[in-house]
């Protein structure tokens, strides 16, 4: 009986013209439109509110003083070098002056973490990228700024994929410092300052050209580049794709648009009450669980065809590349089960109530609200913070982000979360629909 | 005995919609349920049709309690709702297969019932176009055919004919009788009491939840006591000889319709009728025509209701 009831209520469904606007028509529309028109965003820096980075140091700043100490001594007065010299320290520099700053803080915080904390706070969004400091980062640093060459200093960025915008302005703001630096270098003014000092002119300069001749071995890769600098090497988490502009939308509008299958199947089953077709299935003996069950189903197929629809479009005219067919089969199923559940829960509030109100509240402000809070409009990262802590209450935040998810490669170990969110929205709305219901007599769901 | 209901009684909070009331329904019998808006004949029917439980009191079908257990009757009634009970945008051939669906046709079965129905109700060449294009009539008519797609044995009809044509009226009356003819059941409400009086063998008459008259036609007009009477159409105004038509001795009642126009009611039988008929001649009354006017159905819920049927 179940299976006939969802058979008359997907033709029902495809017979209705403007519902099919709404879930196929509406969101390939949206999202081209979107995705077009917000595809610099996705790749220029924007207005944000402070984000987090974290530092992770592979050198050892003793160390690496006792190496240039070494190095030094042999062409000037060290201790007398570091002592005259306080703004030569440059873990100083770098971590109190440079990133303490107000300006800095007011657009970028930092914490210095081992490696593995850094990964695990990147995994779970706590910050945006992780600094790989490298090996003789203030042995370099120091020998830029008293030799007349530079020794290469290459810093390694990792950054999630879906902070576009933050790990984009992290990269900037360290250049910004590194850039500083190296134009010092390259003036040469401070070695030559220095060893003026300290140095008579003729040992000075018999010491440069020996320089000049050995270069200055860099404690990590052994090697010295004369025009190198300190340079940025950016990656995103190992093995994860880049999220462009068409790829977050047409998820987006998915996730968004999915919903309004809820609302439609609240709408539809009242609407059969008023029809009095819900009573004549009453009389022949469909029970109210058995009418919960089929618009379950009818909701499920109509969610998964639609999201299907949205993806293909995707992949043919928007060139958005799925690569892991499996893993968004998954994803659709998950995500129809979820908006099922919540379908019928619209439904089983809309039908006792008896007023298409709860089902047109839903449609015209939940949705949207969901759809702010959920990512669905534009990425959480350029909204306050505090959307971000409640993006929770959106079903669509879950289905964007498992999809994003899968779309960057991510193992479905760590998509369980997401997977167990949604089943846990499924069997909620589900199992609260089924209660309303069931405390109502016959006549007041037919 | 094919329906059997004992004091049955139906409350929502204070107000009882249905209070106390016993009826019952002979195999292949028609009977009709009258009663104006708001006397209780929707929620009667609800709660035979298993869609609302009484606070007390019993539905019996065919000896069987179907308060206590719903599915003894669910296979064998069919429900004709007052509403259009279909589905618009699917064609009426759609919305005839999924009904039949629910009571277990399929296949060659479900076929061969919509095309017997569809005979019945006058629908075949249209079967195909969907609801929303049909006239008001043909709706009706699928509205009824969902009912008797499954073969019922008792049939309950809530106002069929509200809004529609002569011609598909005629046609559901005689989809009625052809129920009749079957040996199937019928309960039927309506406002239009000469349907009424065409198809039901019995009437129950019902007025703020209680059943205030039942039986024949006869013999509810026999227990009504309502006199027949006489529609007088003079030459001169009315207003002229009125004082002198009420003084006569066998005249009860004089209504005024218009300046020309009167009906009235005498205590006698016809003989009475011919009395009067003399006096008027002998008065010069300026008499054109008149018509004996018998009581019927709507003159018996007037007298009994103290109000009509569409009020």
């Amino acid at each position: 009986m179940i299976l006939k009831m969802l058979k008359k209520d997907i033709a029902v469904l495809f017979s209705e013209r403007k519902s099919l606007i709404i879930f196929i028509i509406m969101p390939i529309v949206l999202t081209t439109i979107l995705s077009f028109s917000l595809k610099g965003t996705f790749q220029e820096t924007g207005k944000f509110n402070a984000f987090k980075v974290a530092i992770v140091k592979a050198y050892d700043s003793e160390e690496d003083l006792s190496y240039f100490r070494t190095k030094l001594s042999a062409y000037v007065d060290f201790d007398k070098v570091m002592a005259d010299q306080n703004n030569m320290d440059f873990e100083k520099v770098f971590f109190q002056d440079f990133l303490e700053n107000e300006d800095v803080k007011s657009i970028m915080t930092s914490v210095v973490m081992t490696d593995e904390e850094a990964q695990k706070a990147l995994l779970n969004d706590e910050i945006v990228a992780i600094f790989y400091l490298p090996k003789g980062f203030i042995y370099n640093q120091l020998i830029n700024f008293t030799m007349p060459y530079r020794n290469e200093i290459q810093i390694r960025m990792i950054s999630s994929s879906e902070h576009q915008y933050a790990s984009q302005i992290a990269e900037s703001v360290m250049m910004s410092y590194f850039d500083l630096m190296n134009e010092k270098v390259i003036q040469k003014n401070v070695f030559i300052e220095v060893g003026a000092s300290y140095l008579d002119t003729q040992d000075l300069f018999a010491h440069l050209g020996e320089i000049l001749d050995n270069r200055v071995e860099n404690p990590n890769s052994g090697k010295m580049q004369a025009t190198a600098g300190m340079q940025i090497q950016h990656e995103t988490i190992s093995g994860e794709k880049a999220i462009d502009s068409f790829t977050y939308y047409s998820i987006a509008m998915m996730s968004m648009f999915i919903l309004y299958a809820s609302g439609y199947v609240g709408r539809a089953l009242l609407r059969e009450k008023k029809m009095q077709t819900l009573s004549r299935a009453a009389v022949a003996g469909v029970t109210k669980v058995k009418v919960l069950v089929s618009k379950f189903l009818m909701t499920l197929i109509l969610c998964m065809v639609q999201m299907s629809l949205l993806l293909i479009y995707a992949k043919i005219v928007l060139k958005v590349d799925w690569e892991r067919p499996l893993m968004m089969a998954i994803g659709i199923l998950f995500s129809a089960i979820a908006v099922s559940g919540l379908g019928i829960f619209i439904s089983a509030i809309t039908l006792t109530r008896d007023s298409y109100k709860v089902a047109n509240i839903f449609e015209t402000v939940l949705i949207h609200i969901f759809a702010l809070f959920g990512g669905s409009y534009v990425p959480l990262e350029v909204l306050p913070s505090i959307v971000s802590r409640v993006k929770f209450i959106a079903l669509n935040s879950a289905v964007l982000d498992l999809f994003l998810g899968i779309y960057k490669g991510v193992e479905i170990s760590n998509l369980l979360p997401q997977i167990g969110m949604l089943t846990f929205i499924s069997i909620l709305f589900s199992s609260l629909a089924i209660w309303i219901v069931s405390k109502r007599e016959a006549q007041d769901y037919a | 005995m094919m329906l059997e209901v004992k004091t049955l009684k139906k409350k929502y909070g204070e107000f009882t919609a249905v209070d106390g009331i016993s009826l019952h329904i002979n195999k292949g019998e028609v009977v009709g349920l009258l009663g104006p808006n708001g006397a209780g004949k929707s929620t009667t029917i609800s709660m035979i049709a298993t869609l609302f439980k009484p606070n007390s009191g019993e539905i019996l079908f065919e000896g069987e309690n179907i308060v206590k257990n719903p599915k003894v009757i669910q296979p064998f009634i069919g429900y004709v709702p007052q509403e259009i009970a279909l589905y618009e945008t699917l064609s009426g051939y759609e919305n005839l297969k999924y009904f039949g669906a629910l009571y277990g046709l399929s296949g060659k079965a479900i076929k061969e019932q919509i095309q017997r129905i569809s005979k019945i109700i006058g629908i075949e060449d249209r079967l195909k176009d969907r609801v929303s294009t049909y006239s008001g009539g043909m709706k009706r008519r699928i509205n009824i055919g969902v009912g008797l797609l499954h073969n019922p044995k008792l049939v309950i009809m809530d106002e069929p004919t509200v809004g529609i044509d002569p011609q598909s009226r005629n046609h559901i009356l005689e989809t009625v009788n052809k129920l009749k003819s079957e040996g199937i059941s019928v309960l039927y409400t309506s406002h239009y009491m000469e349907e009424v009086e065409a198809i039901c063998e019995r009437i129950y008459i019902m007025d703020h939840g209680k059943i205030i008259a039942d039986g024949t036609q006869e013999a509810l007009l026999e227990q009504s006591k309502i006199q027949s009477g006489m529609k007088l159409k003079f030459e001169k105004p009315v207003a002229q000889i009125v004082d002198q038509i009420k003084a006569m001795a066998w005249v009860t009642q004089v209504q005024i319709l218009d300046e020309y126009e009167m009906i009235i009611r005498s205590s006698g039988n016809g003989s009475s009728h011919k009395d009067i008929l003399n006096a008027l001649m002998a008065m010069n009354s300026g008499l054109i025509s008149f018509d004996i006017q018998k009581p019927d159905l709507e003159q018996v819920f007037l007298h009994m209701t103290g109000r009509g049927l569409r009020d």
